[in-house]
């Protein structure tokens, strides 16, 4: 039980057990999709199931490889789990920016994730005000007016009506 | 033959050296340049953001433009990847490995000038090549069907997989895990697959959501985590320009990034992106230092880069010659032809031989061009590296998001973004190379379809694909790649085991 452990939930091979999981997921769903359409002689899920196989025949390579080093493997404890995704504070502040991007606009999302983000960094509150707001209004325009992309103006807040002259701004441009 | 070659090639100089046209091509030059450094436009997207304004410019203005343009955004592609770790495109994956950590060690000036010098010496040997062995290459091109195909995909991912990292196995799970992604969707077939009922996932997993996750995102989140943790970020004078010797070094891999680029663009549908992946690897190859690419090694930028600056003029044989488009960019400028009353195909030469000779020599302008702007740019490149950390990762992150929501405007694609951001960032911590995993995305549809057809071809008997040369030629050299690596490792070994 204990080499089961150290094998599959080291610090080292977590990601590649994690990533067998996956794949036996996948090697089952694909049985799931048609054989053969008309003149396709191998059908659908011959190509996932090709992968599949090549990534279980990897997999046994890479675990019979790490027995060699079973010993040196540290375990992983939750206190290094916790450790991990506290790290990973940007991208849980980076969700809730793609979360409100549609919703309130690319504006007052930029700007708010600019704000968290380099307060997150230990910026005090009037550095990182000052520069979310010159690092969004700089990307509004570069993309919005420069390169004519599109930009989600907001459900919620509305940001075409709150402020209509960027939309004529726009149309006296282009 | 050369006679009629030259004679041709002055007229095209003529039409392109009058300052109007001088004019377009300069523009074109330096909008491809600018637009190239952004993510998720690429050259098949900045070529459609021009349609617009070629519209009102006369044919051959808006033909070399176009062409000036293409030229552009191949070189600016590799400049974020170089200096932020952002790849906009696939031809631009591969300088993240070595051009980054050239950035990293305060030399991120020598790896924009070489990719610079690089991008104009293979890309004039690209146009050389085009104008000497066009038609004979596009003939040899059509010879390519699916089992030469699927035997040519085989080889450049074996031959990556072997290069990349530390451990061969873990290139190829990463890459495993790539042609996983790449079978999310509908096939060539119709048939969903693995879409868990959500219909965004019809089209697939954009490339891009891939790419700057598990590049850009994981690039953050490591930077962020060095920030907090007190590590100072080593603020390094970086040299702007390269040394002589740098260069000379460099040369032969220009060279030959000049030539694999050339054929590997010539062959419809294979791209800058494997230009790019496959003269790395050969680099890699034949390296007496083989261990110090991943580490910051200019060959491993100088290589890549002309590869993929070649592959962009390779892929207008086939389009010229034959009228096919070799991938999405020429496929956009085959419809710029089409709206400005320009049919190609093989009449084309003999029809409207001033667009053909004057896109060659524009060809060769947009080279002078691009090294002349982008030289001096460089310097003001480099300074973005100065910016500090805390205001440069949102303004990563931002442009990021901003580059997938334009492509497709869905919010799941920035949703996946995030995912991928963590696995990279996972990744990264067990040392798994992320190259592969983009390889796999990006071959993976293909090489099914090669695969499927040539299935379909020989009836479902794979050993038939063995009756032809070019796919022996391709097995042989993939079955090389795999050994030469496991070859010196083991000399390696048995080295250290003397000492």
């Amino acid at each position: 039980m204990k080499l089961f452990y150290k094998l599959f939930f080291s610090k080292q091979n977590l990601l590649a057990t994690i990533f067998l999981i996956t794949l036996i997921l996948y090697f089952i769903s694909s049985f799931d999709l048609e054989k053969t359409i008309g003149e396709d002689v191998v059908g659908p899920s011959s190509f996932p199931i090709l992968v599949a196989t090549f990534g279980f025949l990897l997999l046994t390579i890479y675990f019979l490889k790490s027995l060699k080093t079973l010993n040196e493997n540290d375990p992983i404890t939750f206190e290094v789990i916790k450790n991990k995704f506290t790290k990973m504070a940007p991208i849980f502040i980076t969700i809730v920016f793609v979360v409100l991007f549609e919703l309130i606009g690319f504006l007052f999302s930029s700007f708010l994730y600019s704000f968290l983000f380099i307060l997150y960094l230990k910026k005090t509150i009037k550095y990182s005000f000052v520069f979310s707001a010159i690092i969004t209004l700089c990307i509004f325009i570069i993309f919005y007016y420069g390169l004519n992309f599109q930009m989600p103006m907001g459900e919620l807040v509305d940001t075409d009506k709150l402020f209509p002259f960027l939309e004529d701004l726009k149309k006296m441009i282009y | 033959m050369f006679d009629t070659i030259f004679i041709n090639l002055i007229d095209g100089f003529k039409i392109i050296l009058q300052v109007k046209y001088l004019m377009y091509a300069l523009f074109g030059s330096l909008l491809g340049t600018i637009v190239g450094v952004l993510p998720g436009i690429g050259s098949a997207g900045a070529l459609a953001m021009m349609l617009p304004i070629i519209l009102v410019l006369d044919p051959l203005g808006s033909v070399f433009m176009l062409a000036a343009t293409y030229t552009g955004v191949m070189y600016g592609g590799s400049t974020a990847s170089i200096l932020l770790r952002v790849p906009g495109d696939t031809s631009a994956v591969i300088a993240c490995l070595d051009g980054h950590e050239m950035a990293k060690q305060g030399n991120a000036g020598a790896a924009l000038c070489i990719a610079a010098i690089g991008s104009y010496i293979a890309g004039t040997i690209a146009v050389v090549g085009l104008m000497i062995l066009g038609p004979f290459v596009a003939d040899l091109a059509l010879k390519f069907s699916a089992p030469e195909y699927l035997a040519l995909y085989i080889f450049a991912v074996t031959a990556v997989c072997s290069l990349v990292g530390n451990s061969m196995v873990k290139a190829l799970l990463a890459m495993v895990f790539g042609l996983m992604i790449s079978t999310i969707g509908e096939d060539f077939m119709g048939v969903k697959r693995f879409t868990l009922g959500i219909t965004e996932l019809w089209d697939g997993i954009q490339f891009l959501s891939v790419t700057l996750g598990l590049f850009a995102i994981s690039e953050v989140i490591i930077n962020s985590e060095n920030i907090l943790s007190n590590q100072k970020r080593e603020v390094l004078k970086h040299r702007v320009f390269i040394k002589l010797k740098e260069i000379v070094y460099s040369f032969w891999s220009i060279i030959r990034g000049g030539f694999i680029g050339f054929i590997i663009g010539v062959l419809p549908g294979a791209g800058a992106g494997i230009a790019s992946f496959v003269s790395y690897s050969t680099e890699r190859q034949i390296s007496k230092n083989p261990e110090n690419f991943g580490k910051g090694e200019i060959k491993g930028v100088a290589g890549p880069e002309s590869a993929n600056n070649a592959a962009s003029a390779g892929a207008f044989v086939p389009m010229l010659a034959l009228g096919v488009p070799g991938s999405a960019t020429t496929a956009v400028m085959l419809g710029a032809f089409l709206m400005l009353d320009i049919q190609a195909g093989p009449m084309l030469f003999i029809e409207r031989p001033d667009v053909v000779w004057g896109l060659v020599a524009a060809l060769y302008v947009g080279n002078i061009f691009l090294l002349i702007l982008n030289l001096p740019l460089i310097s003001l490149f480099v300074r973005i590296l100065y910016i500090p950390m805390a205001i440069l990762l949102p303004i990563i992150t931002i442009i990021c998001m901003l580059g997938i929501y334009s492509s497709d405007q869905l919010t799941l694609s920035l949703y996946l973004m995030c995912l991928f951001g963590i696995i990279g960032y996972f990744m990264r911590s067990c040392d798994y190379p992320l190259a592969p995993v983009i390889l796999g995305v990006v071959l993976g549809t293909r090489m099914e379809e090669s695969f499927r057809q040539t299935m379909i071809m020989n009836q479902g008997n794979f050993y038939q694909i063995l009756d032809r040369p070019i796919v022996l030629i391709f097995f042989g050299l993939a079955i090389v790649s795999i050994l030469i690596p496991l070859m010196f490792n083991k000399i390696k070994l048995d080295a250290s085991d003397v000492d």
